[in-house]
């Protein structure tokens, strides 16, 4: 096989570009079903030599027509480089998995997670877990009057308002549009609130530049629900809590911290170990 | 053998503070070894001590520095008298102590289970309250001192560090002493509610060790620093408690050979995890 030239043929590329696509209809749009079966099918591995075509052409072309999930192996090089190429793809799409493309927090799946494993400590070793859910107050008039990319820019600096403010252990996430989760470990309601006072305070001092270039500021809302361990809790329940906290912010005004009540407050005096009226009566003699 | 010396160990608690705990173990100790006895006084009221105040004296070390690397009981204890009267004081402004983790405990009881071997008698005065080195302290020994006074507030908080001790840790045998009763009669109507309380609602047995009368001899003692049993020997308190020490000797002198059989202290309570 002749080496490829030095410089890339871009009409290469081109041809490539082309057959891919021939093949994907060909094959893929026919018969799509058959593409997406996963076991049990029999599978096909489908080559084609093209001759002139580099890593840093193919990088390109992947790159600029989301071809990422095709796989090419040299010929007559190295196959590292090429390796190299799908170890990136894959731990791109694994960072995906867990995390939000525009603030790059922690998304609702590893949220959920990582709050089901808190929650599990929390039961085991008694230390307590907390959970701030925090919804940006008026956010779709933020949207409205100062237009989307501002909206955005306001998303992403309140996550990093977060990641300032949260403790190095505590996981920041974004769970849905305008709306955000801290879960704070092995402290409960009177700390949590403090470090929710402490950012709610520290975001209220950024200032944001409108589409026509006026100045604003954004405020947001918490709800915060704490779990010490003392009874069987899964994460819907603590979240649903921290949420009527959170509706509670709302309503009574926004741009505050509101916390829950205590899920497994009466369960903390042990019925079996504490002194009852009788057993007081009996000691007094009356 | 585990327990060559037959040591008893002997937790002297109370649930409520301020029953004159700290005084009543200083003087039976004083009583035992005044009967020729050695016995080691140990303060187990982490964090808020005052055994060594009692005493009038300032120990260098408390029992807290054994749990630095390297410190031996035998640097720790401090002697009262010849011929064996020891005691291992604790130190005082230590809240973290309060409220030792069983890692913090396990290595303190480590530490002082070769020492404790040397005596005949172990008292560990316990603090107040019921927090969990109470708790453990309480249930590693082997026979435990309720120490209460006529007062409610006492009868209460005793029943309560019983019912704790009983319930969760299956301790079912305790001495009672009745302290600062006016007579015996006082003394006996004290020991008649709680044992009846006990017995009614924990189904537990409770043994009267005997009763210790208001004096205010001992109040004099505790000015002077110095114990009532050397201060006013022949005081009706100091009587009182010859005939409470009495007692427990010859509860040790009953059962050396069960004694002998198991260890000193207790295994420490096994921290529940489920």
């Amino acid at each position: 096989m002749p080496m490829p030239e030095k410089k890339p043929d871009p009409a290469a590329g081109t041809a490539l570009l082309a057959d891919i696509a021939a093949l994907q209809q060909a094959l893929c749009g026919q018969y799509s079903e058959a593409c997406s079966g996963r076991n049990g099918s029999p599978t096909l591995g489908v080559f084609r030599l093209f001759p002139g075509v580099d890593l840093s052409l193919w990088s390109r072309l992947s790159r600029e027509h989301g071809l990422s999930h095709w796989l090419t192996l040299p010929l007559d090089e190295q196959a590292y480089p090429h390796l190299a190429l799908y170890q990136d793809a894959l731990e791109r799409l694994t960072y995906q998995t867990d995390h939000d493309p525009l603030t790059s927090l922690a998304n609702r799946r590893s949220f959920e997670r990582t709050l089901d494993l808190e929650i599990e400590r929390a039961r085991r070793s008694r230390v307590p877990v907390s959970l701030a859910l925090l919804d940006l107050d008026d956010f779709k008039t933020v949207n409205d009057t100062h237009g989307h990319p501002a909206g955005d820019l306001v998303l992403r600096r309140l996550a990093e308002v977060l990641e300032q403010g949260k403790r190095r252990y505590d996981l920041a996430a974004r769970i849905g549009g305008e709306e955000f989760a801290l879960v704070l470990s092995g402290v409960g309601l009177v700390k949590s609130a403090e470090i929710l006072e402490r950012i709610l305070e520290s975001f209220s001092t950024v200032r944001f530049e409108g589409s026509g270039g006026e100045s604003f500021s954004v405020t947001f809302s918490v709800g915060i629900a704490s779990y010490r361990g003392n009874v069987e809790l899964a994460v819907p329940e603590l979240v649903s809590l921290a949420d009527e906290a959170l509706y509670r912010a709302k309503r009574l005004g926004k741009n505050r911290v509101t916390v829950a009540p205590l899920p497994d407050v009466d369960k903390v005096a042990n019925e079996a170990t504490l002194v009852h009226a009788n057993e007081k009566k009996f000691l007094f003699g009356k | 053998m585990t327990n060559v010396n037959r040591t008893l160990s002997l937790a002297v608690l109370s649930g409520k503070g301020g029953v004159g705990k700290t005084n009543l173990a200083l003087n039976v100790g004083y009583a035992l070894h005044g009967a020729g006895h050695s016995l080691l006084l140990m303060d187990c009221d982490l964090g808020l001590a005052n055994l060594d105040v009692l005493l009038g004296i300032s120990p260098e070390r408390n029992l807290q520095d054994l749990l630095r690397d390297g410190v031996r009981p035998r640097d720790v204890v401090v002697a009262l008298e010849q011929n064996g009267l020891d005691v291992l004081p604790a130190a005082s402004g230590v809240p973290e102590l309060v409220e030792m983790d069983e890692d913090m405990q396990g290595l303190l009881f480590q530490k002082v289970a070769d020492l404790v071997g040397r005596y005949q008698f172990l008292l560990l005065d316990l603090g107040a309250g019921i927090n969990r080195t109470v708790l453990s302290f309480a249930q590693t020994a082997r026979h435990r001192l309720v120490v209460v006074t006529p007062e409610p507030t006492s009868l209460t908080d005793s029943y309560a560090v019983i019912k704790v001790l009983a319930t969760q840790h299956g301790v079912r045998d305790f001495w009672v002493v009745v302290n600062q009763a006016a007579d015996a009669r006082e003394a006996r109507e004290t020991f008649k509610r709680l044992s009846m309380a006990c017995k009614n609602f924990l189904d537990l047995d409770l043994t009267d060790l005997g009763f210790v009368r208001q004096d205010p001899t001992l109040t004099e003692a505790v000015r002077n620093q110095t114990p009532l049993l050397k201060f006013a020997p022949k005081s009706d308190a100091a009587r009182d408690i010859i005939s409470l020490a009495v007692k427990v000797e010859r509860f040790r002198s009953d059962n050396l050979d069960a004694l002998a059989e198991g260890d000193i202290l207790g295994r420490l309570p096994r921290p529940k995890v489920d």
